[in-house]
């Protein structure tokens, strides 16, 4: 009991240090809001252009908007996020990662709870913000229904743990190439691009031809962004909430295990770093 | 070597027995072409950065780890915390394989990085301390105790608002001393903790391990390639060279034994060496040495178990005209300086 305790405690405590961190660097939050704001700008009018032109639309105009103008609000390629997988890149390279090995907590546990902090900090400091901007600037919806509102919820809490595993997955790439800047900063934008297609952030995936959609179902990404976002605007109703809820959360778990693995692997390679 | 004579009544701390490990690197060639081999060469090299080192402590020692650059000083520590895992050989931490055990051995040891800093850069080191608090599971009271006491001894009031970014070295030294000891370790590693430090920042960091070891009875390995750290801390020294063990004593005994030259200094009424000197020298044994320093004064090294000082002194009294002399032992430095060079073939 004291141990679970003690272990809640530690990683209540790298929270917070994260946190803290995090709000140093205030100017960040406010350019991060104003960056949401002016790409919600750019869907919001391509999305209008679209659906104008458009002879039929799988997705009510209202609802695609609000769509895309949340899914830049609560985006997972924030830079905090980047942040993340620079810092473990780096310490692995530079072999500052022993001051976090000597410590009485996992790695990866501690990696998780630093990546939650950021995306704590910035949930509250950058996605609210933006989000309460985006129901007056473009009149988005509210959640249609309160179950609508608590799936969305749980859903973006689900997504943290899949992209914070390839947060993770990108970060241990340092054991295998020596550039950081190049490769996992690389890797980065490589992430965004998977989040903007695959994860259905610019165009909502009942929009994409059918092959592209069938793809997409068999691969994790469309739990990061789709899932929260169909959830919201009501393209996903009733018991599918839960169902695609729980979807998202065995690809959590299973995309938690298998950075597990590659991290015992990769451990071993830190010998190379040493002397 | 003498580690033995060393062992007091009380069951060692850390016990190290034929400590070894080897890495095996991809040899990698330069320039584009090598980078591309690079990718598919199985061209491995081992080096042996640690081979076949055992030695013990008990608990409240404070013991040097020197070495030249490479000598295997940090590969050591690392096994010692237990991120590095041993090709051979057994470390046993108070009680604990640090390598099946790591998380139980980080509780009771403390790591110091000199050239890493574990301080969160862009906010106080308060909030540093606090993560260590929450990390370590440090009870309320005991965490504001050492804490005060810290603050006081190292005197860190007056930038504890400051984000340890904005921190000199010494004062970032002195915070990450207090954050990888605030949760009170047994053991505590100190890899270069005085690393480019100005003097007075370095006499500061000195008297606080000094505290440390005396007062809180904390068992301290120390490396440093700073030879006054080691004559101002510590009793005895570990010397390593190549990944070999080729000292454990005392300083006292370092001196004895390896010290041999001693020197004289002379100011002669002529200025410059005399002909002959070096000649007349060599009739009162061997290994005597005269040459001019810069300064203009003559110095005559030589092994005070061969000939005595006085006797030098005489002769060179008798044979010119002296205005000054004095007799000048090898320091530690030179010392060290002559082991690391031979490897110590003796």
């Amino acid at each position: 009991m004291v141990r679970a305790r003690e272990s809640i405690d530690r990683q209540f405590g790298v929270v917070a240090a994260a946190v803290k961190q995090g709000v140093a660097y205030r100017f960040e939050f406010f350019s991060a809001i104003l960056g949401s704001l002016l790409t919600m700008t750019l869907v919001y009018f391509l999305w209008t252009a679209i659906y104008n032109n458009a002879t039929s639309m799988e997705m009510s105009y209202q609802a695609l908007i609000t769509y895309v103008c949340l899914g830049q609000a609560f985006s997972f390629a924030r830079p905090g996020q980047r942040y993340i997988f620079i810092r473990i890149g780096f310490g692995i390279r530079s072999g500052n990662v022993l001051l976090d090995l000597v410590r009485p907590m996992d790695y990866q546990l501690l990696i998780y709870c630093e990546t939650f902090g950021a995306y704590l900090l910035e949930t509250l400091l950058v996605s609210l913000p933006a989000y309460v901007l985006a129901l007056f600037l473009f009149r988005i919806n509210l959640p249609p229904s309160p179950e609508a509102a608590i799936g969305f919820g749980i859903s973006i809490l689900g997504a943290f743990f899949l992209v914070s595993s390839i947060d993770f997955l990108i970060g241990l790439m340092a054991f295998w190439t020596l550039d950081i800047w190049g490769v996992i900063w690389g890797l980065g934008y490589v992430k965004i691009a998977v989040l903007d297609i695959l994860a259905g952030t610019i165009i909502p995936l009942t929009l994409l031809p059918d092959w592209l959609q069938a793809i997409a179902a068999k691969l994790p990404f469309q739990s990061m962004a789709y899932t929260p976002l169909a959830i919201y605007v009501g393209e996903i109703t009733g018991r599918a909430i839960w169902m695609n809820i729980l979807n998202q959360f065995a690809w959590g778990v299973g995309l938690v295990l298998l950075t597990r693995l590659i991290w015992l692997k990769a451990r071993r390679r830190i010998e190379i770093q040493g002397g | 070597m003498n580690a033995t004579t060393m062992a007091s009544s009380t069951a060692p701390i850390i016990r190290v027995t034929n400590l070894s490990k080897t890495f095996r690197t991809l040899k990698r060639k330069p320039g584009l072409i090598g980078a591309i081999r690079n990718l598919f060469s199985t061209d491995y090299e081992t080096i042996k950065a640690v081979d076949d080192i055992s030695f013990e402590l008990s608990p409240g020692e404070l013991v040097g780890y020197i070495g030249p650059n490479g000598a295997g000083k940090s590969t050591t520590i690392k096994m010692l915390t237990g991120i590095l895992h041993p090709t051979a050989g057994e470390i046993v931490v108070d009680g604990l394989v640090p390598q099946k055990e790591r998380v139980r051995n980080s509780k009771k040891i403390g790591v110091i990085f000199g050239q890493r800093g574990q301080l969160m850069w862009d906010i106080p080191p308060g909030d540093s301390f606090e993560l260590m608090r929450k990390m370590y599971a440090i009870p309320k009271a005991r965490f504001e105790t050492n804490l005060q006491q810290f603050i006081e001894l190292l005197q860190l009031d007056e930038f504890m608002e400051r984000p340890v970014r904005q921190l000199s070295l010494g004062q970032r030294m002195r915070c990450e001393l207090v954050a990888t000891l605030l949760h009170d370790p047994r053991i505590v590693y100190l890899d270069e903790p005085t690393i480019g430090m100005d003097v007075v920042a370095k006499e500061r960091i000195r008297e606080f391990i000094l505290h440390l070891n005396q007062e809180r009875r904390t068992t301290i390995i120390l490396t440093t390639h700073d030879i006054s750290d080691i004559e101002r801390l510590c009793q005895r020294v570990i010397i390593i060279d190549k990944g070999r063990l080729i000292y454990d004593g005392s300083l006292a005994e370092i001196k004895r034994r390896y010290g041999r030259l001693r020197r004289v200094v002379f100011s002669l009424a002529e200025g410059a060496c005399p002909d002959g000197l070096q000649e007349s020298l060599e009739q009162l044994g061997s290994g005597l040495q005269a040459e001019t320093r810069e300064d203009g004064n003559v110095v005559i090294s030589f092994d005070p178990q061969q000939v005595a000082a006085s006797t030098v002194t005489r002769h060179v009294v008798n044979s010119y005209a002296v205005s000054d002399l004095a007799v000048e032992e090898a320091d530690l430095e030179t010392i060290i300086r002559e082991i690391y060079q031979q490897g110590m073939e003796r």
